[in-house]
């Protein structure tokens, strides 16, 4: 229950966060309502209130749907299945509490429609001949030290990860996903900051000032959530190295999430000031056509040879789909959606494929899902059978189930040993293999007692 | 001073550039001195291939308009009227207009009144 009641604290936020951000979205802002250009009296318009007030309630609707859909997982017993529900859930979110919007924006576009609101499609673009190349917030180097830092982490974790039994798993998944979301962020931070110079104004001076002042709220976001990711990459590659207690990593892990929450709403609250300051000087240049876009929120247009624009609903950039940049994120948002499922089929498998133990030839072999441990038979020593309770165990890295303990722990007197075992069975085999202790135990205490009566036999014959 | 490219139209775009940079030049948003963005930073600001801002900017420096160095990038030049003539060129543009006005059957005075209007609001 403790692991649920994590769990739950883990995820819930998500969909608390969604809310509050699609709330916010769906405020009219800069003569904008839903991603639509809109004007003042239209606002007063009863089929326009009604859009908003449906908006409003649908996402009430889905707020409280989602929240109860937090109870099942509470009573599944299994850890597996637990958290592949979250995670489906978390996408299910996330595309949900998106339906709202898209549906106002639709209805919006087809009240513009049918009382002409539309002017002729205006495909020219603006641009203010003082601000290319101009406004440059971010050098090449700005992000050197982050870059070369998380990479050396990636490097050291691959080396240091081959030494370490299920380190090459870790060091791939974790450190290198870390190193990954760093290389992401230089990108996007580049992108925005050679984004396309916005224009609010005939007046060239307020084009540059709004243009500085907007990138370098996006520069100080960009270099803090590079900085934070990159600690968390050196964070990750050191445990390989010293072996820290694995609660320790998975809170600093976890700790990122309140951080880049609070880089985030930092970032959002200076631009709306920026935005207020700035919003008697905005003119309209009927940019960025309002019918390209998809949902509201998702920008394609073909014959737009930008990769982002300024964004529609939200703060900061939208990113062109139909650009070559758009099609690489989209590929990728499709891959790690995607692999979503799968993970959750590794995990499961991983918890429901029992372990099997067997001395075949000269060697004991422990396998669950692939052969984990082959050991020389005539290598072992202090071979005992325990029974009943473990001894506390701290896992350093590997799997913790309540059905299944794989990799390396941290073992009281026996220090930092190899375990693959059942906690729920009650007999253990235990003994030494160069220099380390290990823990072992077969699907069930019948097959631990063969195993251990073989090794027995061998053993003596051995001596 | 602000560019407005409308791909729609049959003006190609590096003509676009050339007419609004001139149009800013007479109207006084650019004046003698004023540096110009790079090509290649125009380029990619417009979202179109850097030859084509290329384009105009040869075509302006050819005519005069502005010149070019590869420390300073591009310039608007100190214009002096020659002999305080038109050239061939724009005689040519000039008497084709002249010639479709006529056919119009527009008449001398409207045609004399709406070029004084649109000079006075190039200055």
């Amino acid at each position: 229950m403790v692991i649920q009641i994590i769990m739950g604290a883990i995820f819930y936020p998500v969909v608390l966060i969604l809310y509050f951000v699609m709330k916010y979205y769906g405020k009219r802002r800069n003569q904008r309502l839903f991603s639509c250009d809109v004007k003042e009296e239209w606002l007063d318009d009863l089929e326009v209130n009604n859009i908003e007030s449906m908006y409003k309630k649908e996402l009430n609707l889905w707020f409280i749907g989602m929240t109860l859909m937090i109870v099942p997982p509470f009573f599944i017993p299994y850890f597996s299945i637990a958290i592949s529900y979250w995670i489906m859930w978390m996408i299910a979110v996330i595309v949900v509490f998106n339906i709202p919007y898209g549906r106002a924006y639709k209805k919006l576009r087809q009240w513009k429609e049918k009382n002409g609101c539309y002017r002729e499609i205006d495909e020219s673009l603006v641009v203010d001949l003082t601000t290319p190349g101009v406004i440059r917030t971010i050098k090449w180097y700005t992000f050197l030290i982050p870059g070369i830092l998380s990479f050396l982490s990636f490097i050291y974790s691959i080396y240091i990860g081959n030494e370490v039994k299920w380190g090459m798993v870790y060091t791939v998944v974790i450190t290198g996903s870390f190193f990954f979301c760093v290389l992401i962020f230089i990108y996007f931070a580049f992108l925005s900051d050679r984004k396309k110079s916005v224009v609010i104004s005939q007046d060239s001076e307020v084009n540059i000032n709004y243009n500085r002042a907007s990138k370098k709220i996006w520069k100080t976001f960009w270099t803090l959530l590079i900085g934070v990711t990159t600690c968390i990459t050196v964070v990750n590659a050191a445990t390989l190295t010293f072996s820290w207690n694995i609660l320790l990593v998975v809170w600093t892990n976890l700790g990122m999430i309140p951080v880049v929450c609070g880089i985030m709403i930092h970032a959002i609250s200076q631009n709306n000031r920026l935005e207020h300051r700035y919003q008697n000087l905005r003119e309209d240049f009927g940019q960025g056509d309002e019918r390209f876009f998809i949902w509201g929120q998702f920008y394609y247009n073909p014959k737009d040879s930008h990769s982002t624009i300024d964004t529609r609903v939200g703060t900061g950039i939208t990113v062109n789909m139909a650009s070559k940049t758009g099609k690489a994120l989209l590929t990728v948002l499709m891959v790690v959606l995607l692999s979503m499922p799968v993970i959750c089929i590794f995990v499961i498998r991983d918890e429901f494929t029992p372990i099997h133990l067997e001395v075949r030839g000269e060697n004991l072999i422990g396998s669950h899902t692939s052969e984990k441990y082959r050991i020389q038979i005539d290598e072992i020593s202090k071979l005992i059978l325990l029974s009943g309770k473990l001894p506390k165990m701290y896992r350093t890295n590997g799997t913790g189930l309540e059905t299944l303990r794989k990799g390396n722990f941290s073992a009281g007197k026996y220090g930092s040993c190899n375990v693959l075992l059942n906690p729920q069975n009650q007999k253990f085999l235990v003994f030494q293999y160069e220099n380390r202790w290990y823990f072992l135990s077969g699907r069930t205490d019948e097959e631990t007692q063969n195993v251990f009566n073989h090794l027995q036999i061998l053993l003596e014959e051995n001596h | 001073m602000l560019l407005k490219i409308r791909e729609e139209l049959d003006i190609p775009i590096y003509m676009q550039i050339r007419n609004q940079i001139i149009h800013g030049i007479a109207n006084g948003q650019l004046i003698p001195g004023d540096q110009l963005p790079t090509v290649r930073a125009l380029a990619l600001e417009i979202g179109i291939n850097a030859m084509t801002v290329n384009k105009a900017y040869q075509q302006l420096k050819s005519e005069g308009y502005i010149r070019t160095d590869r420390r300073n990038g591009a310039r608007v030049c100190e214009l002096e009227g020659e002999n305080n003539k038109l050239n061939r060129d724009q005689l040519r543009i000039l008497s084709q207009l002249i010639a479709e006005v006529k056919v119009m059957g527009i008449s001398e005075e409207v045609f004399f009144q709406t070029c004084e209007q649109l000079f006075e609001g190039e200055k």
